[in-house]
């Protein structure tokens, strides 16, 4: 399962980031790396991008790009 | 002479080898060798390149008598929002330049610090989550680094948010630059329910961490101190990040680099980047053939992709580690934080856009309803009772000539006309100064993001395209934290439809005189159109703008946080200074030309007819193009022709070609202007060519002379075009 599939309020951990290289490097410098834990905390008004908290941090990221962290 | 500045010295170096040093006496040595004797015990061919150089160097170097040599480079680096622009404020005072990184253009401010023996020159570098090469921030940080253009570094900590932090510091203690942490908002952290041990964290990265609130000015004394001790620090780095395959392969690297005779500065830094198949550092080192093919063998003896996910997983591992040993919970967390509630409103489903919109209105009402109002008319009296009474009382002590008296009239009226909307402007730009401190600007961009899309745009441009409502330039500026160079070119154009300050002393002349009571309905109708603008540009332009490559949109949320009085106070002082400037420059010397062309006809000789005046005969030229828009009058076309050097001096132009000593600007804009094509003048304004600085902007961002006629050609055509549209319409409407 991918992130953008992940239900509102669940959590699950990171197995792995796909994807081009920048992309894949940048999601994982901000800590998208194995076995993080995480949670979708809403959507946007319009539905995209989505909230996610990671650890301390809150991050906005598009489904899109949030296809590429793969979660469990 | 600066030896110094010119890299030859760095006495903050420790580790200088013997040839070192020798250089740097040698260097001292022609330094102060102002008569020319030639040392015996020097080495002859060192000595005599070393003085060629110098010699060369030295051209263009003016003699400076202040010591720079004490002057230590510090730079300032840390993830966005964690308060360093704060700390830099809070470091240099008023004592900051501003200006360009060299080749690009996003802001380089240098400050200076002086405190007890401590003199300093703090570079603010851009705020960075780490040092890959994928954002042009993080490359202009690195470039900075790696050209040993620092002597320290500052690497400033968001107490709160330590794990996504010290993965920055992780690289940074990479380097060779010294670095001192300051560990900022470990007071916000309390509240958080936890405490961090600095005094731990210290021991356990090997570095000098010091607690302080940029905010509350507490602690930088004492960052301070430790900055200017930092040489008898006796603390060693910990740079147990790796595990021994790829500690292994970093000796290996090293060991062929020294094959080759490379040597460089930060080695350990610049080996772990060719282990991270940094490209752009590969190709910076120059390397031949057979290094690059070793290299490759090293890396390939593990799977590429897993070395490079290794790497950056060891660097978190490593800051967990940390964090665990070094933050301790007090009590238990509170389950929802504060910026959550208030973000159940601010991004809520149904309460996202109205509080947007609520947001902007009310900026809105206060710069331009009864309290912009207020201040405008204060200023306007001080002006005109104050200043224009005491010229011309003065005037008529001296006897002046009739000509000075024109003169001074001209200059008073011309400027005082703009500065008397000078509140309002820095009331608008105080607000964009707080939204940006208070956190909303990425909460705007999360809720629009999905409606940017739409046209091409995402939600990081969504807050250079909100500073346009400030000033054009820095927002144009602002617009290299694009990554998606097709974002960033259509941006750039969106931009100048964004109203920025300037212009809007125009609307209001006009609204003082024939919308009175529905000045801020009006005003905010000329803003929403120019978005409107933007959108039907963007549309166009989607299509014919190349496709960049994809960057991934991820941004980070941070806490809602009261905006800083300082740092609002600081860019209003800021944007204050840049306008009296400007005033002092452009404005002033355009409404002087403009006097004196009023004045003289073709002849060259003075005439007390405007209309038979120079300007009138350059303005008649041009205003038959305006006659479809409602303004065919050659004084309206001059406004227009100083406005595209500044739009401040649009207003200082009318100013000055409209009223006389019968009658004054009110009264003569009354009498040439009607309610209908004071709008479509606006319109006009509004839209068409951005004034000259902002012109230099796009043309340095595009990098293209065509591309930035193409988008004055554009913004003409349209405003045209718009003005035409907006004029045969209105005409029908108000007369009717």
């Amino acid at each position: 399962m991918n992130l953008s599939e992940l239900k509102m309020n669940k959590r699950a951990m990171v197995v792995d980031v796909v994807g081009e290289r920048s992309i894949k490097c940048r999601m994982m410098e901000f800590g998208f790396v194995f076995g993080a834990e995480l949670e979708v905390v809403k959507a946007a008004p319009l539905g995209d991008p989505i909230q996610v908290k990671l650890g301390e941090n809150d991050f906005i990221i598009r489904k899109d790009d949030a296809k590429n962290i793969i979660v469990e | 002479m600066d030896l110094y500045y010119l890299g030859f010295i760095n006495p903050w170096r420790k580790s200088v080898n013997n040839k070192e040093r020798k250089r740097i006496k040698i260097i001292n040595f022609i330094k102060n060798n102002t008569l020319g004797i030639e040392p015996a015990n020097f080495n002859g061919a060192m000595f005599q390149s070393l003085k060629k150089e110098s010699n060369n160097k030295f051209k263009h170097v003016q003699v400076n008598h202040f010591n720079k040599e004490k002057l230590l480079r510090i730079a300032l680096i840390g993830n966005p929002n964690t308060g360093k622009t704060t700390l830099f404020n809070r470091l240099t005072g008023s004592s900051q330049c501003v200006g360009n990184w060299p080749g690009v253009t996003v802001e380089r401010k240098e400050g200076i610090v002086r405190a007890g023996g401590l003199q300093a020159k703090i570079i603010d570098l851009p705020g960075v989550y780490s040092l890959s090469p994928y954002s042009p921030e993080e490359i202009i940080t690195r470039n900075f680094l790696l050209g040993s253009q620092a002597d320290l570094i500052l690497n400033i900590v968001d107490a709160t948010n330590l794990e996504r932090n010290l993965y920055l510091t992780t690289q940074l203690m990479e380097t060779d630059i010294p670095l001192v942490i300051a560990l900022n908002m470990a007071d916000l952290l309390n509240y958080k329910g936890k405490i961090v041990d600095y005094c731990q964290l210290e021991n356990e990265l090997g570095l000098p961490v010091v607690s302080i609130s940029a905010g509350k000015n507490a602690g930088i004394n004492s960052l301070l101190e430790r900055i200017s001790d930092f040489e008898n620090e006796d603390i060693k780095k910990n740079l147990k990040f790796y595990n021994s395959n790829i500690e292994r392969k970093i000796n290996k690297i090293n060991e062929i680099l020294k094959d080759f005779k490379k040597e460089f500065n930060n080695k350990r830094f610049i080996i772990i980047k060719i282990l991270e198949n940094d490209e752009y550092i590969l190709r910076s080192l120059g390397l031949n053939f057979e290094i690059l093919k070793r290299i490759q063998a090293i890396r390939d003896s593990s799977e590429l992709m897993l070395l490079q996910d290794e790497i950056i997983n060891s660097r978190h591992r490593f800051v967990g580690g940390i964090v665990r040993k070094t933050v301790q919970s007090t009590k238990k967390l509170k389950e929802i934080s504060i910026s959550r509630k208030i973000d159940k409103m601010v991004t809520g489903k149904y309460t996202a856009i109205p509080i947007f919109l609520g947001i902007v209105m009310l900026i809105f009402y206060i710069t331009f309803g009864p309290i912009g109002s207020f201040f405008e008319k204060s200023t306007r009296s001080l002006i005109e009772d104050g200043i224009n009474h005491a010229a011309r009382v003065l005037l008529s002590q001296f006897n002046a000539g009739k000509t000075l008296s024109s003169l001074v009239e001209a200059v008073v009226s011309g400027l005082g006309e703009v500065i008397s909307f000078l509140p309002q402007m820095m009331i608008l730009f105080g607000f964009l100064a707080a939204l940006e401190d208070s956190g909303y600007m990425v909460r705007a961009a999360f809720v629009m993001d999905k409606l940017l899309r739409k046209i091409g745009l995402s939600g990081r441009a969504f807050v250079p395209l909100l500073m346009g409502f400030g000033c054009s330039v820095p927002a144009i500026m602002s617009t290299r934290i694009l990554e998606n160079k097709r974002e960033k070119n259509l941006s750039i154009l969106l931009i100048p439809f964004m109203s920025c300050g300037a212009k809007m002393p125009v609307y209001l002349l006009f609204m003082n005189i024939f919308f009175v009571r529905n000045k801020a309905l009006i005003i905010f109708l000329i803003y929403i159109s120019g978005i409107i603008f933007s959108i039907l540009t963007a549309v166009i332009f989607k299509k014919i703008i190349l496709r960049g490559s994809r960057a991934p949109f991820i941004m980070e949320l941070p806490d809602y946080k009261i905006p800083s009085l300082r740092n609002i106070y600081i860019q209003i002082w800021e944007n204050l200074k840049d306008f009296l400037e400007r005033a002092g420059t452009i404005i002033l010397g355009s409404t002087v030309v403009i006097w004196f062309l009023q004045c003289v006809d073709l002849t060259l000789k003075f005439t007390s007819n405007s209309s038979k005046s120079l300007i009138a005969v350059i303005g008649s030229i041009i205003s038959p193009i305006f006659l479809p828009c409602g303004f065919g009058n050659w004084k309206a076309a001059v406004a227009l022709i100083t406005g595209m050097i500044s739009k401040e001096s649009i207003v200082s132009t009318l100013a000055v070609v409209f009223s006389n000593s019968d009658i004054d600007l009110k009264t003569a804009l009354n009498l040439t202007f009607t309610p209908a094509s004071s709008i479509s003048f606006i319109i006009f304004v509004l839209l068409y060519s951005p004034c000259m600085a902002a012109v230099s902007a796009v043309r340095k961002e595009l990098k293209s002379t065509s591309k930035t006629l193409l988008v004055m050609g554009y913004c003409t055509g349209l405003a045209w075009i718009a003005s035409t549209i907006t004029y045969q319409i209105l005409k029908l409407i108000l007369v009717g």
